[in-house]
C-alpha cells in the first residue's frame, strides 16, 4: 500500500504500525509529534494504530527558531 | 552582604512569572540563523536565558542529528513558535504538535499577515488566542505594538504579551517607544518586546521603559561575534531592569550643576 510521510509517497506493507514505519525510517519518537490525517495521534497509540492505504502522515520536531 | 551582591539578589528575587513558570533571567533567546549549532549554544550560555525558542517541522528521513541534542532540557525551558503560520487555523494547529511533542504547554503563538513585512495579522492572532487559552495553553502572544490589540490579546487570556520593537529581523529596535509605554501603562500580564532588536541598547531601552523581558533571535545570530553579542544582551537586559527598578532621573530642558556652587 502507498502513504504520504511528510509530503513524499512511500511504499509500506500492510499491517505496518506508525511505530513500525518510524522504526523504519529511524526516527527517535521521544522527541516528535504525529498527526495522520489532520489528526493528532498520542505517542501512546504509535504502537497500536495501523497504516491504511491513502494515509497522510505527519512527522514533527524542533528546529532552530526565533 | 556587600552592596553588589545585594543588588544581583535583588534580579534573583525578583523573577518573572510567566503563569505557572518563573525565571531570573528576562531575556529569551531564539535558536535559528547561528553559523553552528555549536556557536548556538556558546551563545545561549553566553546570554544566561533560561527560556529558547524553537519552530516546529517536518522531521527529514535519515538527519542524524537534532536541534535538541545542543539544548540542555533540563537548563533551558522550550518555548514552540508557531513561525511560518499566516493563519489562526494553521497556527493552532502547529502549537496542538508543538504540545503533543511534548516539551511544554508554552507556546510563543505568531500569525503573520503577509511574507514580505512579516507582520503580525492581528485579527487571526486573536482568534488563534482566544482558542489556545481555551485548550489550556500557555500563550505568549507576538503582536504589533499597537496597544488596542495588546490589550484584546490580554482580555482573551494571553499569558503574556509580547509587542514587535521592529520587523522581524530588522535589527531597527524599539521604534514607537511612545506605544509600548502606552501598552505597559493599562498591562496586568507581562510585556515582552520581541523582534527587531538590533543590538545591546536595544535591549536596555526595553527593559528601562519597564517591559518584563525581551525575545531575541537575528541580533544575537547573525552578529559578527554571536557569543560576544548573547554576553552583551545579557548584561544590556540586566543594565535596563535595574535602570528601571532604580527609577530613573526627570529629562531637564537646562542643566543642573552636579558640584556645589563655588564659594571661595
Amino acid at each position: 500500500m502507498r502513504i504520504t510521510l511528510n509530503g513524499e509517497t512511500r511504499e509500506c506493507p500492510e499491517g505496518t504500525t506508525i511505530e513500525r514505519l518510524l522504526d523504519l525510517y529511524k526516527i527517535d519518537k521521544s522527541r516528535i509529534a504525529v498527526e495522520l490525517n489532520l489528526h493528532i495521534v498520542p505517542k501512546k497509540e504509535l504502537s497500536a494504530r495501523m497504516l491504511r492505504d491513502a494515509d497522510v502522515l505527519e512527522v514533527v520536531t524542533f528546529v532552530g527558531g526565533g | 552582604m556587600l552592596a553588589a551582591d545585594k543588588i544581583e539578589k535583588r534580579l534573583e528575587n525578583t523573577p518573572l512569572k510567566i503563569g505557572r513558570y518563573e525565571f531570573t533571567s528576562r531575556l529569551f533567546v531564539g535558536t535559528g540563523k547561528y553559523p553552528s549549532m555549536e556557536i548556538m549554544k556558546d551563545a545561549l550560555e553566553a546570554s544566561g536565558a533560561e527560556v529558547v525558542t524553537v519552530a516546529v517541522r517536518r522531521v527529514k528521513i535519515n538527519e542524524t542529528t537534532s536541534l535538541l541534542d545542543y539544548i540542555d532540557t533540563r537548563r533551558y525551558k522550550i518555548l514552540p513558535n508557531t513561525a511560518g503560520c499566516y493563519s489562526a487555523e494553521e497556527a493552532i494547529r502547529t502549537a496542538r504538535l508543538a504540545r503533543e511533542a511534548g516539551m511544554s504547554d508554552m507556546i510563543k503563538l505568531e500569525v503573520l499577515g503577509d511574507e514580505k513585512t512579516l507582520l503580525p495579522d492581528p485579527v487571526e492572532t486573536l482568534k488563534a488566542t482566544e482558542v489556545l487559552v481555551k485548550e489550556g495553553f500557555t500563550v505568549l502572544v507576538y503582536t504589533s505594538d499597537d496597544p488596542i490589540i495588546a490589550r484584546k490579546l490580554e482580555d482573551a487570556g494571553a499569558t503574556s504579551v509580547m509587542p514587535a520593537g521592529a520587523p522581524i529581523g530588522s535589527g531597527q529596535g524599539i521604534l514607537n517607544k511612545n506605544n509600548i509605554r502606552i501598552i505597559l501603562e493599562s498591562a496586568k500580564v507581562p510585556i515582552i518586546v520581541d523582534a527587531g532588536v538590533g543590538t545591546a541598547s536595544d535591549v536596555s531601552l526595553a527593559m528601562e521603559l519597564g517591559c518584563e523581558g525581551v525575545l531575541l533571535n537575528t541580533g544575537i545570530a547573525h552578529a559578527k561575534d554571536p557569543v560576544c553579542m548573547a554576553k552583551a544582551m545579557k548584561l544590556a537586559c540586566e543594565a535596563g531592569r535595574l535602570a528601571f527598578l532604580s527609577g530613573r532621573i526627570p529629562k531637564r530642558l537646562y542643566a543642573k550643576a552636579s558640584s556645589p556652587e563655588k564659594d571661595f
